[in-house]
């Protein structure tokens, strides 16, 4: 009977040690898919923001295969995160559409005035009487 | 001097909007002033035939006439007119502006007179002052019209669309719960009989 229980014991604390092993292993897995996400989406974020400047768009392409390679190192011999890495180094970098011209810009809010409003004097006249009326 | 006419065709004035549209289609051949004055001269005359009538007197294009009154350009530039006298303070018509300076209704000459000459003097010392020519209009806007000067500058004389101006909330009235006791005497002229079950008192004038 008691070596019934030494057996018993034993197997409970094996499985323990088992899960424990497992869930610590499965932790370091995650925060390195963590991190290899984060700086690829810093350097995502970066290459946004630098895309309609000429000078800078080259910096962030840059940055932005840099920090891929580094995430495929970083993950080490993680599948996904290298199939992500790559992914990404196939991905166009992304543009920021180009603003409309000023003249469009300034149609949108530009002048109502399909007529020059009717006027009798000179356009400096040092005193402007603006008439507000109907003909009723 | 100069004077500029902006339009406010009020909503129960039922021609004065067809008005606005055909002075303003007269004005794209020129002849806004013309179309003007017949317009003042037989104010009861407005309507559809007499507008047409004035217009071919005028010798307009009445093709271009006819489209142009239809305009819808033409008739947002109108309400937007009439949006920015009304965020000016100015709902009735006619109304003025004075270099920014308002002048409501029909006021005699002498009105016009004082604020002219105090005008014209403001705008000697500014210049005097260093302001170019150009400039003068807006600066007496601005000294008159103060934080309103914007919607005047930009709707009036840019063009651009101005805001509708907040309606004024009505003051809930207070309600008076005196109960009078109206009684009716011999000299009252009544209908009926005076001891009746159901007894109405009107009150009423004859216009």
């Amino acid at each position: 009977m008691k070596k019934e229980n030494f057996v018993i014991g034993l197997i409970g604390v094996a499985v323990v040690f088992f899960l424990l092993g497992r869930f610590s292993i499965s932790t370091t897995e995650k925060r390195k898919k963590a991190d290899s996400s984060d700086e690829i989406a810093k350097a995502q974020t970066d290459a946004k923001e630098n895309a309609g400047d000429g000078a800078k768009k080259d910096e962030a392409e840059e940055a932005t295969g840099a920090v891929a390679g580094k995430g495929a190192v970083a993950a080490g011999a993680n599948p996904a995160a290298n199939l992500k890495a790559a992914a990404l180094e196939k991905r166009p970098t992304p543009t920021v559409a180009p603003s409309p011209p000023a003249a469009a810009r300034k149609g949108a809010g530009g002048s109502l005035n399909v007529v020059v409003s009717p006027r009798k004097g000179p356009e400096t006249a040092k005193v402007t009487i603006i008439e507000i009326s109907d003909f009723q | 001097m100069a004077v500029v006419f902006k339009h406010n065709p009020l909503g129960f004035h039922k021609q004065a909007m067809p008005a606005a549209l055909a002075s303003m289609a007269a004005g794209k051949q020129g002849k806004f002033w013309e179309y003007h004055d017949k317009m003042f001269a037989d104010q009861k005359g407005i309507n559809p035939a007499n507008l047409t009538k004035w217009a071919t007197e005028l010798g307009l294009d009445m093709a271009a006439f006819a489209k142009d009154s239809k305009d819808g350009a033409l008739r947002k530039q109108i309400e937007n007119e009439q949006r920015a006298s009304v965020a000016l303070g100015q709902r009735g018509t006619p109304a003025f502006l004075i270099n920014g300076k308002a002048l409501s209704g029909a006021q005699p000459f002498d009105k016009f007179k004082t604020i002219i000459e105090a005008e014209l003097k403001a705008a000697d010392a500014a210049i005097a002052g260093g302001t170019p020519l150009a400039q003068v209009h807006n600066v007496r806007v601005r000294a008159n019209l103060a934080a309103k000067a914007s919607v005047y500058i930009d709707s009036l004389i840019g063009g651009k669309l101005a805001k509708a101006a907040p309606k004024p909330k009505p003051k809930p009235r207070p309600v008076d719960r005196t109960v009078w006791k109206v009684t009716v005497d011999d000299h009252n002229p009544i209908k009926g009989n005076k001891d009746a079950l159901v007894t109405i008192v009107e009150w009423s004038d004859y216009q």
